[in-house]
């Protein structure tokens, strides 16, 4: 099992500074290195409708010069709004600057804002991001190549620089839907697995499970899975718990914000926009069955539970969501570190 | 006067390796920044149409997390090509990952493999060029703020995060033909001076004296000039000679090198474009009036000279361009820095 750092740079404009956050995660994600933790996973934002990274890629590239070994991922990188071939250039720098330590999330995007912000129909993302991806895999990977789409047309050409890992970077589909999940087994890619923010833990089982048995029907070999978690660990089960509702609330109330309160009391109760709301906002108080929280003991248990249930790969945490203190998380990560990580390692 | 370096990445696919020139463009500005350089300059390129940096944001950022003091160019990011709004997101970015250091330089680009490749109608680029550059500015300082373009139109939003320096970064502009040092100096941008790609020094020194006679009239108070000059400082002056014009020859056929030779022979001689060419392929023969060249002492007595011409305010070299051997282009920094900055800095 590998652990990493995940972070959509989500931001509280009435009581955080940009400057600081910026330098707040850059030392968490030193930190993390340091610490033994294998990745970070940064997600994609614009015009304050909730994180402040507009490009995890630039972000990414400070961090391949401040580190040297992890990994560094976006969760998610959004496709529909720009020229795939600007994405395949950044990507493409962004691997060769941290020498091969790219993983490339993509995602269609999600938030009503980007869409009007950018002025691209929210409909059209499922085939932008498709159409997108494929200009981006084969720009990567073919030299001259030419390409007609529905949304972006490419005369012959070739693009450079080229990634340094072959044939291209690994690429993560942002998977939540049950279809996203089928679209990834089809194709082979790699997958994220975000159960607190899909569904109770039952139903994301059978999406994993469907993605798994799709890749084997299509003969693709091993895929990597990326799972996400809030993590609050503190050798005070109860400090951590209540740490897990504030933080968990905060982090709720900003994302689901997104939606006014007016126009979400009037939809219908079976609503999917209603539903995907209501279940993100009970998060506070199911934190105990939808997180990993607890005394490092407790947090080994856990982990050994979603193990069971999901086969867990690679693991990311939330570390400063919710306007948590930085210090606080970085008292985490090392009680994590020191505590529960080298359990799940190979002894040497 | 301050100095810097400057690149477009110029790349020779046949005799390059990629991620060897990162590594060794990144270890020159590293060095650069020791030996006590003010700035560094980079190009934006696509499609290998001659260099392979298509995002100068992204280099400058590896760059920032690399240095402490050096400013971060660009000359030029290209406006064209896509949503400003994302420029303005990315250089924000790299304007705060590197604590304020971003000089904003932009154009409107020229090569037509670019404006191919983007689908985007080159006959559109200055008009493009205009309305993106606007929309950064405004996406800098207002917030929120609205716009409707020819090009592109913006819903009132902010755009996040904020760049660290106020009102915003510097912004200079891609300045070759008259027009451009116009336009420059009605609105009271920075501007840059590139002699040897211009015209003779003459017609670039009436071209400066125009932009800062319109800044003048304008009301704008004193602005930044970057003028770029191929550098080649040597022990031996005939070492430095040799290599100016090895280099320059190299790199002038690679960067006029999207006009087959075939089709310029067939464009009448008093054609603009086949001048122009003829001017830029030039250089290699006039390299010791173009370029600063020669012994430090030479070097510090073109400086003078240059100065007398241009009044220079901040200058940029090439140092690896046209294949040359990185190692060299070290010792010649070096060289530069040891015996000829001091004078200059007083």
């Amino acid at each position: 099992m590998e652990f990493g750092l995940f972070s959509l740079f989500d931001f509280f404009r009435d009581r955080q500074d940009e400057v600081r956050y910026f330098q707040d995660t850059l030392e968490l994600s030193i930190v993390a290195e340091e610490l033994g933790f294998d990745s970070v996973w940064f997600g994609e934002e614009h015009f304050y409708s909730f994180g402040i990274c507009p490009s995890p890629q630039i972000f990414l590239t400070a961090v391949a010069r401040e580190t040297s070994r992890i990994r560094l991922g976006t969760a998610i990188s959004l496709l529909p709004f720009e020229n795939p071939l600007r994405k395949a250039e950044d990507f493409a720098m962004l691997d060769i600057l941290s020498n091969g330590r790219l993983n490339f999330g993509v995602g269609r995007g999600i938030i009503a804002k980007h869409f009007e912000g950018f002025r691209v129909p929210l409909r059209e993302s499922r085939a932008r991001y498709e159409e997108s991806l494929e200009i981006i895999r084969r720009a990567w990977t073919e030299d001259p190549f030419a390409y007609q789409g529905e949304f972006w047309q490419v005369p012959s050409l070739s693009l450079g620089p080229k990634p340094v890992q072959r044939p291209h970077p690994p690429i993560y589909r942002g998977t939540i839907s049950r279809e996203s999940f089928e679209g990834a087994g089809i194709v082979g890619d790699n997958a994220f697995i975000v159960p607190w923010l899909t569904g109770p833990h039952r139903s994301v089982r059978k999406r994993v499970q469907r993605y798994r048995t799709l890749l084997e029907e299509n003969g693709h070999g091993q895929k990597r899975t990326t799972c996400i978690f809030f993590l609050f660990v503190d050798p005070d089960h109860n400090v951590a718990l209540r740490e897990g509702q504030d933080v968990t609330r905060a982090y709720t109330d900003l994302f689901t914000n997104m939606i006014p309160a007016e126009l979400l009391t009037k939809m219908h109760t079976a609503d999917p926009v209603r539903q995907f709301i209501d279940f993100a906002r009970a998060m506070p108080d199911q934190i105990e069955e939808r997180a990993v929280v607890g005394t490092p003991a407790e947090c080994r248990r856990r982990l050994h539970e979603l193990d069971d249930e999901f086969t867990l790969d690679q693991v990311a945490f939330y570390f400063h969501a919710g306007a948590r203190d930085p210090k606080r998380a970085r008292y985490g990560l090392e009680l994590f570190a020191n505590e529960v990580i080298p359990e799940f390692r190979p002894s040497l | 006067m301050e100095f810097g370096l400057f690149s477009l990445f110029d790349f020779f696919r046949d005799r390059q390796d990629e991620a060897q020139y990162f590594q060794d463009t990144l270890d020159i500005c590293i060095l650069a920044e020791e030996l006590g350089f003010d700035s560094i300059w980079l190009g934006e390129e696509h499609f290998y149409a001659f260099g392979i940096c298509p995002s100068p944001q992204m280099f400058l950022t590896a760059v920032a997390r690399e240095t402490s003091r050096i400013r971060l160019g660009t000359a030029i990011s290209l406006l064209p090509f896509e949503n400003p709004l994302r420029k303005a997101e990315d250089f924000a970015m790299l304007d705060i990952l590197s604590n304020g250091r971003l000089n904003f330089g932009a154009g409107r680009g020229i090569i037509p493999k670019h404006f191919e490749g983007f689908c985007v109608d080159q006959a559109e680029s200055r008009a493009r060029y205009e309305e993106s550059l606007e929309i950064i500015r405004r996406a800098w300082t207002e917030d929120p703020f609205a716009y409707q373009g020819e090009f592109w139109q913006v819903p009132s939003l902010s755009v996040g995060p904020k760049p660290v320096q106020q009102p915003h970064p510097p912004i200079y502009r891609g300045t070759l033909s008259r027009e451009s040092f116009e336009g420059a100096g009605k609105v009271g941008d920075n501007a840059f001076i590139v002699p040897w790609l211009s015209a003779p020094h003459p017609e670039v020194v009436s071209r400066l004296q125009h932009y800062r006679a319109t800044l003048q009239e304008h009301g704008h108070g004193p602005t930044r000039t970057t003028c770029i000059f191929f550098l080649f400082a040597n022990s031996d002056h005939q070492e430095a000679v040799r290599d100016a014009r090895e280099t320059t020859r190299a790199y002038t056929e690679l960067i006029t090198s999207f006009v087959p030779r075939e089709a310029l022979h067939q464009v009448p001689a008093h054609d603009p474009m086949r001048s122009y060419l003829e001017f830029i392929l030039s250089m290699p023969d006039d390299v010791e009036k173009r370029a600063v060249v020669g012994t430090p002492a030479e070097c510090r007595r073109r400086l003078y000279e240059l100065n007398d011409e241009f009044g220079l305010d901040q200058v940029a070299f090439y140092f690896h361009a046209g294949g040359r051997d990185p190692k060299r282009a070290r010792q010649g920094l070096e060289l530069f820095a040891k015996e000829v900055m001091p004078e200059f800095h007083a």
